[in-house]
């Protein structure tokens, strides 16, 4: 069932160039069914017979929806954007939130939701929308919350998904505690699932995994794509009905997120190789979903350099509220977690530590899924991903919530907010309802 | 459809800068744009004309591949004594510049701000203001105006500072930079203290933002390029003296150094770039409080970008070697454009644009991790920076680096020039010339003003620890123990 995404912003635009090639790629790769294909694009009367992604692309200036459309059409690929599907305007969102959300959101309300509109009849059902913005900046941010509203309001049906990058926290955009926390306080009421990419996690990654000595954002973007595509591609559930999931987005939105105050979704992808050394690796499942299951106990996105010490079944692990979390290694926790194994002899690996209640809140009622795919991802062997409802979003939001305090405290830069509309009292509501998000977290 | 920075250029500096900020921006875009077309990127600074019909008729970018006819600069030229711009006009960029767009008198503003803000500001305010007018018309989403000028002096200073007030009460939606060239203390013009005070007071409430450069800088940032040259140059056995320094004009030089700063600031405005900075996302990041907005500029590599008989062994003696190298550069004192330490005050915020297709995030943040320590920042900002990556390089070098700063060392600048204006003002001199034209309350409101602003820049200069910040309760679980 077709899931329209939209790219939103610079930071958006880019990451879904990345995200709809590499889908093509895995796609080419292995006969996944017509409907794989069928819930990213189109075959498109507009694109010359080839496939059309459905995919609306919004910025406030020209270039990288430009440059974004230029590059899928010199791909050479078998998909290419649509010809009409996109809006721009001329002069940015200057990184101002309040621009993006007030100033430009009710401007192209109409425009936007008409080229919505238009990939929605196109496609003969629906699952929802994919919403993919960085929060630092100020289309991204502002633009993409009030688009997610705009969707909420005129399609209530339809699941709303948002994968959002935060951003390095030794700062790429000055006003980035005060984007990134606007951004989440709204997404948490209008959006069935946040999955957040950290751009630092991606930075590292990079560096320490794949090789890269100096990441730059296509490299970032690389990664983050793979690991979306990783739970997005089609699997087939393991359970006693052994059935195939309809729509992973759908899917996966509906079993993680049961709560209404917890949407905050990580992902961790694995392995991490840099593309010459996967014919030289051996791969067995033990060691996968043994790294994997570590990751998720320390709360880790990182393939290496975890503590292997911490253990959820010891008493520094036992349950218990108190300390914030960064100030002791606690053990990580979930609402619910899903587990994706792809590659050779993935619907018979042994899963039961995953199964670990320690691993889980108590009043989950389904705590763990898992699917697979007999197909290989990405040329590796066997590999596996998680998508986890848990606390590892605590971390960076009270670091930038640190950071907002001080700037609010001392007024700085509340002029540039205030000149479209936004007052104290917008922030100190915004601040608030993050502090709620966090604290249930942290108790869990 | 493009984003267009109209360039108004005042009195005799403001038009001298314009002057090679046209010649180098000419060279910038032939260099990249090698199959002559007209695309977006220069339709920011140019439009493009077709003078085969009468009267010429502007043509669009429409898909970006339609060939250039003749090329016009976005620029309004104002002086109020016309010897400079007659020569601008004879020379090569003749054919650049339109007298469509040309406001001038004969006699000259006297060097005196009040002669040319009162008597000549509002003499000219419907010339001034209708040929504005025509070249925001031309536009299709005109984002900033671009000022340049100089403080100390008559028509610069006055009549700049008249129009940047026009500005903003016209066109109250677009940016207003200015790009000030403040007096050094040798400055030749003895009441350059009183115009540059009341200037700069105009200046703090009626610009978005300004970029102040002193003469001292540029005169030392070219002393000093030109003896490295000369050592290169004498070192590798080249002979003939400096790559053709001996035919340039004293000021040409310095001229480049100031017009650079403007193309290095556009460069994400008009080329493509991982990470693109627009000049609202300048204003927005590094402008904390409206009125502090002075932003100290530092870019590296500092050399005019060299003609063509100067590329050689010489100019690549000179470029720093790496990119790290180049941030190093621009957090010196040497770099700076105005005569200030930045690393001795505090740091509201920094922003980098990183040019040069090998420049990546990770460069830039391995570099901001390691000089970040050095740097004293203000305690709410104590790890941000605004940064940017445009992919396109500045001609004659493979990476380029621009730093705007938004740093208290302003202070000490003002104060100088509080100090130079109070030399004079204690005495009243010169001030029955000024008086023909205002009252004497217009000095003591200049100096408040300033004086504020200067007061508000010091107060965050010692602001590096924070105070102790009460916490929000999460409003849902108040009645859990804090």
């Amino acid at each position: 069932m077709p899931v329209i995404t939209l790219q939103l912003g610079q930071c958006g635009n880019q990451l879904g160039c990345s995200f709809f090639s590499t889908l093509a790629g895995e796609l080419s790769a292995n006969d996944y069914g017509f409907d794989a294909v069928n819930e990213y694009y189109r075959a498109g009367p507009d694109t010359a017979g080839l496939y059309t992604a459905r995919s609306v692309l919004i910025d406030m200036e020209p270039k990288v929806v430009a440059g974004a459309r230029a590059s899928a059409a010199a791909s050479g690929s078998w998909w290419r954007y649509s010809s009409s599907g996109y809006l721009v305007m001329q002069s940015g969102s200057g990184n101002n939130w309040a621009q993006g959300f007030h100033g430009y959101g009710p401007r192209v309300h109409e425009a936007a939701l008409e080229l919505v509109r238009r990939e929605v009849e196109a496609a003969d059902s629906l699952t929802g929308f994919l919403l993919l913005q960085s929060m630092a900046g100020g289309t991204g941010a502002g633009l993409g919350t009030y688009v997610a509203q705009a969707l909420r309001d005129e399609y209530h049906s339809a699941f709303i998904t948002n994968c959002c990058v935060w951003p390095y926290e030794s700062g790429e955009v000055i006003v980035q505690p005060y984007n990134t926390l606007f951004t989440l306080s709204h997404l948490s009421d209008l959006s069935d699932g946040i999955v957040l990419l950290e751009n630092e996690a991606l930075h590292l990654t990079c560096a320490r995994l794949m090789g890269i000595p100096r990441p730059s954002f296509a490299d970032m973007n690389g990664i983050a794509a793979r690991a979306m595509a990783s739970v997005l591609l089609p699997s087939r559930l393991r359970g006693p009905t052994n059935s195939s999931t309809t729509s992973p987005l759908a899917d996966l939105v509906t079993q993680l997120c049961p709560h209404p105050a917890y949407r905050m979704l990580t992902l961790r992808a694995i392995p991490q190789l840099p593309p010459a050394s996967i014919d030289f690796t051996t791969f067995t499942w033990p060691a996968i979903l043994k790294r994997l299951r570590q990751m998720l106990v320390t709360g880790s996105v990182l393939e290496e350099g975890m503590d292997w010490s911490i253990n959820p079944h010891s008493p520094a692990g036992a349950r218990g509220t108190g300390a914030t979390c960064g100030s002791s290694p606690r053990v990580n926790r979930a609402v619910a977690n899903w587990l994706v194994l792809r590659g050779q002899g993935a619907g018979d690996v042994d899963v039961g530590e995953f199964a670990d209640p320690a691993l889980t809140s108590a009043w989950t009622v389904d705590p763990l899924s898992v699917s697979y795919n007999p197909a290989k991802f990405g040329r590796c062997l066997m590999s596996a991903s998680l998508l986890s409802n848990d606390r590892r979003c605590v971390g960076p939001i009270e670091r930038m919530q640190e950071c907002a305090y001080g700037m609010l405290a001392s007024r700085a830069f509340v002029h540039q907010y205030e000149a479209y509309g936004m007052s104290i009292s917008d922030f100190t509501a915004c601040f608030a309802r993050i502090e709620d998000i966090a604290q249930r977290y942290v108790r869990l | 459809m493009p984003r267009e920075l109209v360039t108004i250029q005042v009195g005799q500096c403001g038009n001298q800068v314009g002057c090679r900020f046209w010649e180098l921006a000419l060279r910038e875009h032939a260099a990249y744009n090698t199959k002559g077309v007209y695309d977006e990127a220069l339709s920011s600074f140019f439009r493009n004309v077709d003078t085969r019909v009468e009267p010429p008729r502007n043509l669009p970018v429409g898909d970006g591949r339609g060939p250039i006819r003749t090329l016009k600069a976005r620029s309004v030229i104002v002086d109020m004594e016309c010897g400079v711009i007659n020569e601008m006009l004879k020379g090569p960029l003749g054919e650049v510049l339109d007298t469509r767009q040309l406001v001038s008198d004969v006699s000259g503003a006297g060097n005196n701000w009040a002669h040319g803000h009162h008597m000549y500001g509002p003499q000219y305010h419907d010339a001034i203001l209708d040929k504005i007018r025509l070249t925001t018309e031309d536009c299709d989403s005109l984002q900033s105006f671009m000022l340049l000028h100089s403080l100390g002096g008559g028509t610069g200073s006055g009549v700049g500072t008249y129009i940047v007030q026009m500005l903003a009460d016209e066109f109250p939606n677009v940016f207003r930079f200015t790009g000030s060239v403040f007096p050094s203390e040798e400055d030749d013009v003895v009441t350059s203290p009183y115009n540059a005070l009341l200037a700069l007071g105009q200046l703090v409430e009626h610009a978005d933002c300004v970029l102040p450069i002193e003469n001292q800088s540029l005169i030392e940032i070219v002393n000093r390029t030109e003896a490295a040259r000369e050592k290169a140059a004498g070192g590798s056995g080249a002979g003939g003296g400096s790559g053709g320094g001996g035919n340039r004009k004293p000021f040409d030089s310095m001229n480049s150094v100031a017009a650079s700063l403007l193309l290095h600031m556009t460069a994400s405005v008009r080329f493509e770039g991982p990470l693109n900075v627009d000049l609202n996302d300048i204003t927005m990041n590094l402008v904390p409080y409206p009125r502090m907005h002075f932003l100290l500029s530092a870019m590296s590599p500092l050399e005019p970008p060299p003609r063509e008989k100067d590329v050689g062994r010489q100019v690549l003696a000179l470029q720093p070697r790496t990119l790290d190298q180049v941030f190093g550069e621009v957090f010196s004192r040497e770099h700076q454009l105005i005569r200030a330490d930045p690393r001795n005050a505090t740091y509201l915020a920094c922003g980098l644009i990183a040019r040069g297709p090998a420049a990546t995030i990770s460069d830039i943040n391995r570099n901001v991790a390691r000089l970040r320590p050095q740097l004293r920042m203000v305690h709410w900002n104590s790890e941000g920076f605004k940064l940017g990556i445009c992919s396109t390089p500045p001609v004659g070098s493979p990476f380029g680096l621009l730093c705007l700063a938004n740093n208290t060392a302003i202070a000490s600048t003002f104060t100088t020039m509080r100090e130079r204006f109070d030399k004079l003002y204690r005495r009243r001199f010169y001030t029955h010339h000024y008086e023909q034209f205002m009252e004497l309350s217009g000095f003591e409101s200049a100096l408040e003003v300033v004086g504020d602003l200067t007061g508000q820049y010091l107060q965050l200069e010692g602001a590096t620890r924070p105070p102790a910040i009460t916490r929000l309760r999460p409003r849902g679980l108040s009645f859990l123990p804090l």
